[in-house]
């Protein structure tokens, strides 16, 4: 495998929308590994303020306003950064993955694919990656894309699916 | 013949536990008529299904269907042939979305509209603003393992008013199966259907013409009598495994109009005719009339199933 293109960023909270990376591929191959990561997926820390701040947004909704501190507490820890991530090739969708991984492989082959993915004979033409951010908690969400593909003897590592 | 849907099923393509494979077991297992695959925002267990069905030369039967997992609401879609992307969905115009999916074939639902959502789960709940509602299909009027009477009650009296109000939705449910959970005694979506039919036709044909069941166990058959005016009411047994009833339930019928309902208990022989005059003292507001069934009280505790709408003549 070969690294054709890295990139990251940093999101804000709050932040609901897409983010795409179109990568055109110089040759056909015949396996791809797209690798994103994440961090703060959870609140470390709860303090008073973002309680305030979360009880303040709940306010008219029925369901949350009469909530005890504890059962808000409860619900805020369960609370999380959402990233779905989406892959289209040549305009045709061929995978995407919902399972909030902070480390997540998606890879393409015609005999391997990860979880969510469609197996494809060849890699070719224009790869998009989209982020679909659904939900990011806090400021300053470091996120990492990697794009590598290959034509190297096929070889699943253990630690989720990524070709060595 | 009734068929037993189970049309919301995730697998590990998404965040599911039961691979493909499994999934087909453990509908199997629990005597299932037809499942349906709804991943999130992804249809790579289609082919895998397919290709494990007809490996296995198994008879029951799948439906192909994605749950469009949108910032502002999930979208069930059955019957889907093709990934359409929901990137570019709009908040306030959903329907561009049911447009195109139902273009291309698709059965479109709204899936658990009053779950949680924001802040805690974006997404979860359905926000988007609909103003057309012809423009889908269904409503997911119980998902079994939400909260009865903050999410599931509010999503069937969302369908009844807009069946009431004569728009053609059908109602479903589904387990929301993401592993192997409890089937039993929860709601199942029934279809009629003959031995070796075309699910997807089936199925296509049920819901188009609000032709859905949606029950714990039996089903409540009812037939309009033109020549009497008269509607039969019938239940009907299932094979559907857990449901809870005792001999001392007693079964109670609700028919819901407009203006009114109706409540009426059904005798040991579970047939019941009633006259369309006792329904509509007058002849000429005829409306729909949803049919629902009961234990013991008409509770939404105690609700045991749901029957497609009656338009009488």
């Amino acid at each position: 495998m070969v690294l054709i293109y890295e990139t990251g960023g940093i999101l804000n909270e709050g932040f609901v929308g897409q983010i795409s990376y179109t990568v055109c591929l110089d040759k056909a191959y015949d396996a791809m590994d797209i690798e994103f990561t994440f961090d703060k997926q959870h609140y470390q820390t709860i303090t008073e303020e973002m309680g305030k701040k979360i009880r303040e947004s709940c306010s008219g909704m029925p369901e949350y306003e009469h909530a005890s501190e504890e059962e808000l507490m409860d619900a805020m820890r369960g609370m999380k950064t959402e990233i779905h991530t989406i892959v289209t090739m040549n305009d045709t969708f061929i995978g995407g993955v919902h399972k909030q991984l902070t480390t997540r492989h998606m890879v393409f082959s015609d005999d391997f694919t990860s979880d969510g993915c469609i197996p494809q004979e060849r890699i070719f033409g224009v790869i998009k990656v989209t982020l679909a951010v659904f939900n990011v908690l806090l400021d300053g969400t470091n996120y990492r894309l990697k794009l590598s593909a290959g034509n190297q003897e096929k070889k699943i590592s253990p630690d989720g699916g990524a070709y060595v | 013949m009734y068929k037993r849907l189970e049309l919301h099923n995730h697998t590990t393509e998404s965040d599911g536990t039961l691979t493909p494979s499994q999934l087909i077991q453990f509908m199997e297992e629990n005597l299932a008529d037809g499942f349906a695959i709804t991943d999130h925002n992804t249809i790579s267990g289609h082919s895998k299904i397919k290709g494990l069905l007809e490996q296995k030369k198994s008879s029951i039967s799948s439906i192909y269907g994605m749950e469009y997992t949108t910032y502002y609401g999930h979208i069930l879609c059955l019957n889907l042939k093709e990934y359409l992307s929901w990137e570019s969905i709009d908040y306030h115009r959903p329907e561009r979305l049911f447009h195109n999916l139902k273009e291309k074939g698709a059965l479109v639902g709204v899936a658990h509209p009053f779950s949680y959502g924001h802040p805690f789960a974006r997404g979860c709940r359905f926000d988007m603003t609909i103003t057309d509602f012809n423009s889908f299909d269904f409503i997911e009027v119980f998902n079994n393992p939400e909260p009865l009477h903050q999410v599931n009650e509010p999503a069937l009296l969302w369908w009844e008013e807009l069946v009431l109000k004569g728009f053609p939705l059908s109602a479903t449910c589904g387990m929301d199966l993401h592993g192997r959970w409890d089937m039993n005694n929860q709601y199942a979506t029934f279809i009629e259907g003959v031995n070796g039919g075309n699910i997807e036709k089936e199925l296509e044909d049920a819901i188009r013409h609000q032709k859905t069941w949606v029950s714990r166990g039996p089903i409540l058959e009812s037939k309009y009598d033109p020549q009497k005016q008269t509607i039969l009411f019938t239940i009907c047994e299932t094979k559907k495994p857990g449901f809870i009833h005792s001999d001392s339930d007693r079964y109670i019928l609700s028919l819901c109009c407009m203006t009114e309902t109706v409540v009426k208990e059904f005798p040991d022989c579970r047939s019941l005719e009633i006259p369309l005059n006792e329904l509509y003292p007058d002849y000429n507001t005829r409306s729909v009339l949803i049919p629902k069934l009961y234990q013991n009280n008409t509770a939404i505790e105690n609700l045991v199933a749901v029957a497609p709408v009656i338009i009488p003549g």
